[in-house]
């Protein structure tokens, strides 16, 4: 049986009666599900248990700070996100195709090196506050008030500026595929562009504001580095408290579920932004969009309202990164940077190597198999994208020790041979790490290339004389070759940039560049490690332009249209 | 048999029976039609045909080769068939030019069939698109590419699925021209899928007419037509007029005329369907015969003209008769080039008996 019979009821053949896709799916998925099962598992034991404290002490603030930060940062990546969105995408002003792109820069920049930079502008002693001293003639921190950085508002700030793309990148995805005629009705209904705006526009992104709005908060609770840096106590921050001073695993572990439940809240949100965004295609014509002229001052403040988040959020860390790293590169070489450069580059692309074979697998064996267990088996696989890396790095650690315990016991027993970790404190299980948490970003990449695939073509490549392992290798590879080297990029990327798992699973003494970074920024040595940090940013350059290439060629009917009639006028 | 059969084919999804005893003959080199309305089965026959479908029950041939028998579990794969299959969408791979869409097919191209490949394409018109890809071209195109694409290999049987279903009407036309030219050029055995009966009319040499999983006749064109084996044939070819009688003295009475129910008893049921074609109008107390019916029958029936409406070649007429209790009925009829008159206006309808079909009431 073929790769197309299957899917239309076909009966039994090669494939089903070794059924390798089924079952190497759901083991895929089962292991992928170890860290948060065991995070869950050990949460519920009863034994040496710090519950009680943690709730009547620091419980009620890392809950008060979390949802403070995600309520800020939402509204704020919701706001700039939207609304830059939505002036690129429906009016003209000058610079807008720059923006386009621009706008995603930010992007590249993880938020704590973001919040390293503005630190090191805004504290007393950086050159804005000595500017305004100088200026004004204030001597002491008496004299004048001037917000302080390393606070709530600080991170809340920082992270919006991180995160903003997120809502960007769906709103104007949202906005390109919408059909003019929607709009136009609406227009011919009375409504002028505000109004159209607000009443038709808006409502008919919804769908894809929500998932980006659940991306950024996955985000937002994903962050180790800011909140570190800034000492705001959020779930986060507070596991590793509990864990790195706390000496306290299971506290940890409880903490890591209770922050769990934030983020089964934030899935829930996405996957109904994703189910109510099917079902928003009301017309499928698509006409050029009306891009309503600015003229004069409105242009001047859409022009400063795209401006803003770019200098803000990439052009200034950008700049002060590479200004020290003029000045201070010989520091940044001396700590041992290459050593950095190449345990990152290793440790990245062999977790994306991994995680787009099995996310490939993954994607195959979905459309061969797609039976309601599979469905299941890759939902789960991944779900690691929504974990923050803190509470995957205790999943992570708790089954390698208790294998490297296991085995060493039975060794010793039977062979007397003490093996000690085999596992536990090795790179080996970093990557583990990063191939649960990155799982769904490949395998989501993959899939969405393969539906491109249609059953008649499987069906055409068969009646021309093309085996079924033939049309895996003229159709099928072919057609996602370009789309698994994105999954590897966007995948190794984010390793690149990925600090609290890596934090928590490195072996002792051992650092990749986000380490460095972060160590180095924690001790106010930000320019001495300005070079590693550059080198992240630039790595993180990287999915930007792919993604405003694809952003570009993603309005239906001018899809890879040759003459470049693109989705604006 | 010479060409393809399929021989009993019965086929369910999921428990739901989609063909029901279905059996089929593709003579060689012939244009075979399968005519049905969708959800009839009939594209799911192709696949079976085809070797996409595991035939359940049921036997498919190839002349005398067996390539499939659902009661003796064997089964061909596609690849081994020599059976090409052009689909609906056309399914062009989205990542090979037009040129190697067409030559996908070719194991071990042959210089020859390379080189058919280029005059197949100048003759379609497309010389210059050979290193374009699928998604430049025009819907008209990438039909000509896929029809290329199944031909290219000189398969011993040609499926085509509703080919012509996604070109708007005036290329239709032109694409379905070209496309039989090329067919018959081949000689290739041809079985086609279609719900359109004038486009089956046009390309068959038989016509196989599906229904709910079966098939219900099969013959030449004008047979379907003029030999309707039942109702639902008889008003496949467009919206009919349809009256109920009882058998008297081996005729039927209708408000329009009284016709011969041969086969049917007295005292039976039956329903009697007359094309819209088949009625003649002459405008009443218009000097001398109408222009197109120049001797009106005896029995004519009066009616009115309710409402007229120009289609181009042809005019559509509703008119208001008397019904068998008096009531007003209404008539649909089809009148060559223009015929318009006032609304209100009297006529005399006359019936082509060739386009009245009798069948028992079931």
């Amino acid at each position: 049986m073929g790769l197309a019979g299957t899917r239309f009821g076909g009966a039994a053949g090669a494939f089903r009666r070794i059924d390798g896709w089924t079952l190497g799916t759901v083991l895929i998925a089962l292991a992928a599900s170890i860290p948060i099962v065991a995070v869950i598992g050990l949460a519920l034991t009863p034994g040496e248990s710090v519950w009680g404290h943690l709730a009547s002490t620091v419980l009620p603030l890392y809950i008060r700070t979390t949802l403070l930060l995600m309520a800020g940062v939402g509204l704020g990546t919701l706001v700039i996100g939207a609304g830059t969105a939505w002036l690129v995408t429906m009016c003209r002003f000058p610079g807008r195709h720059i923006f386009e792109w621009a706008l995603l820069l930010p992007m590249a920049i993880p938020a704590y090196v973001v919040a390293y930079v503005y630190t090191d502008l805004l504290e007393y002693a950086g050159p804005v506050q000595e500017a305004l001293r100088a200026s004004f003639g204030w001597t002491t921190r008496g004299d004048y008030w001037f917000p302080e950085i390393r606070s709530l508002g600080g991170a809340i700030a920082v992270m919006t500026l991180a995160f903003y793309p997120y809502v960007y990148l769906l709103s104007r995805v949202a906005f390109l595929e919408q059909s003019m005629c929607v709009l136009e009705v609406s227009r011919t209904l009375g409504h002028g562009p505000w109004r159209s705006a607000f009443r038709v526009a808006l409502p008919l992104a919804r769908p894809a504001l929500v998932i980006g709005l659940s991306l950024v908060l996955m985000e937002t609770l994903n962050d180790f580095g800011t909140v570190d840096y800034f000492a705001v106590a959020t779930f986060t921050a507070g596991i590793f408290d509990v864990w790195l001073n706390m000496n306290s695993v299971s506290g940890a572990a409880q903490l890591a579920s209770v922050l769990l439940l934030f983020v089964l809240v934030v899935i829930h949100l996405e996957r109904r932004g994703r189910r109510g965004r099917r079902y928003h295609h009301t017309s499928t014509r698509y006409r050029a969009l009306p891009g309503y002229p600015l003229r004069g001052g409105a242009a001047a403040l859409a022009s400063l309202a795209c401006l803003a988040p770019v200098v803000l959020g990439f052009a200034v860390p950008a700049g002060v990164l590479g200004r020290y790293a003029l000045t201070h590169y010989a520091d940044t070489l001396e700590a041992d940077f290459l050593t950095y450069t190449a345990n990152s580059l290793g440790l990245s692309a062999t977790a994306a190597v991994i995680t787009v074979a099995v996310g490939t697998f993954m994607a195959y064996g979905a459309r061969l198999r797609g039976g309601p267990v599979v469905t299941a088996a890759t939902r789960f696989a991944s779900l690691g994208y929504a974990v923050p890396g803190a509470v995957l790095a205790i999943g992570v650690v708790l089954p390698t020790a208790w294998l490297d315990n296991t085995v060493d016991a039975v060794l010793d027993s039977v062979f007397g041979i003490s093996t000690g970790l085999l596992l536990s404190g090795s790179v080996f299980v970093i990557i583990i790490g990063y191939v649960v948490r990155f799982l769904a970003l490949s395998f989501g990449t993959i899939e969405a290339s393969l539906s491109k695939v249609t059953a008649s073509m499987d069906g055409a490549a068969r009646t021309l004389g093309a085996g079924p392992m033939a049309t895996l290798r003229r159709v099928h590879l072919p057609v996602m070759r370009g789309s698994v080297l994105t999954a590897a990029i966007l995948v190794f990327v984010d390793c690149m940039k990925e600090l609290p798992m890596t934090v928590i699973l490195r072996p002792f003494d051992f650092h990749t560049l986000a380490t460095f970074v972060h160590q180095y920024a924690s001790d106010e040595l930000l320019a001495e490690s300005s070079l590693a940090a550059l080198t992240i940013v630039a790595s993180g350059i990287l999915p930007v332009i792919l993604l405003s290439r694809t952003i570009g060629r993603s309005r239906p009917g001018h899809t890879g249209a040759p003459d470049g009639a693109g989705a604006t006028p | 048999m010479n060409g393809l059969s399929l021989t009993g084919i019965t086929h369910a999804y999921d428990g739901r029976a989609v063909v029901l005893d279905a059996s089929l003959g593709a003579p060689a080199g012939k244009l075979t039609c399968l005519l049905g309305p969708s959800g009839c089965g009939k594209t799911t026959l192709l696949r079976i045909a085809a070797g996409l479908e595991i035939v359940q029950h049921g036997r498919v041939a190839l002349g005398e080769r067996v390539l499939a028998d659902g009661d003796d579990r064997r089964h061909v794969p596609p690849e081994e068939r020599g059976i090409g299959l052009m689909f609906q969408d056309h399914a062009l791979f989205p990542h090979l030019t037009v040129f190697e869409n067409i030559t996908f097919g070719l194991s071990d191209p042959a210089p020859g069939r390379l080189q058919w490949a280029r005059e197949a394409l100048a003759r379609a018109g497309m010389a210059g698109f050979a290193d374009a890809y699928p998604h430049t071209l025009s819907g008209g195109q990438q039909q000509r590419v896929a029809l290329l694409r199944a031909l290219a290999p000189e398969p011993r049987v040609l499926l085509l699925d509703e080919p012509f279903s996604d070109l708007d009407v005036n290329l239709r036309l032109q694409v379905r021209e070209e496309t039989l030219g090329l067919l018959e050029e081949t000689g290739v055995t041809t079985l086609m899928v279609t719900h359109d009966p004038e486009e089956a009319m046009f390309m068959a040499d038989h016509i196989a007419v599906m229904n709910e999983g079966r098939i219900i006749q099969a013959g030449a064109p004008k047979e379907i037509y003029f030999r309707p084996a039942d109702r639902f044939v008889a008003a496949l070819f467009g919206q009919v007029n349809r009256f109920a009688g009882v058998v008297e003295g081996g005729r039927v009475h209708t408000p329009v005329g009284t016709f011969a129910a041969p086969g049917l008893a007295d005292g039976r049921q039956a329903h009697v369907i007359v094309r819209p074609e088949g009625l003649r109008l002459a405008l009443a107390g218009a000097n001398g015969p109408s222009a197109d019916d120049p001797a009106p029958e005896r029995n004519a029936t009066p009616a009115r003209i309710i409402s007229a409406h120009l289609l181009g070649r042809s005019s559509h007429v509703h008119l208001g008769a008397a019904g068998p209790d008096g009531a007003e009925i209404v008539l649909h009829a089809h009148v060559p080039g223009v015929f318009l008159p006032e609304t209100g206006a009297l006529v005399s309808v006359s019936v082509d008996e060739r386009q009245v079909f009798v069948f028992a009431d079931e």
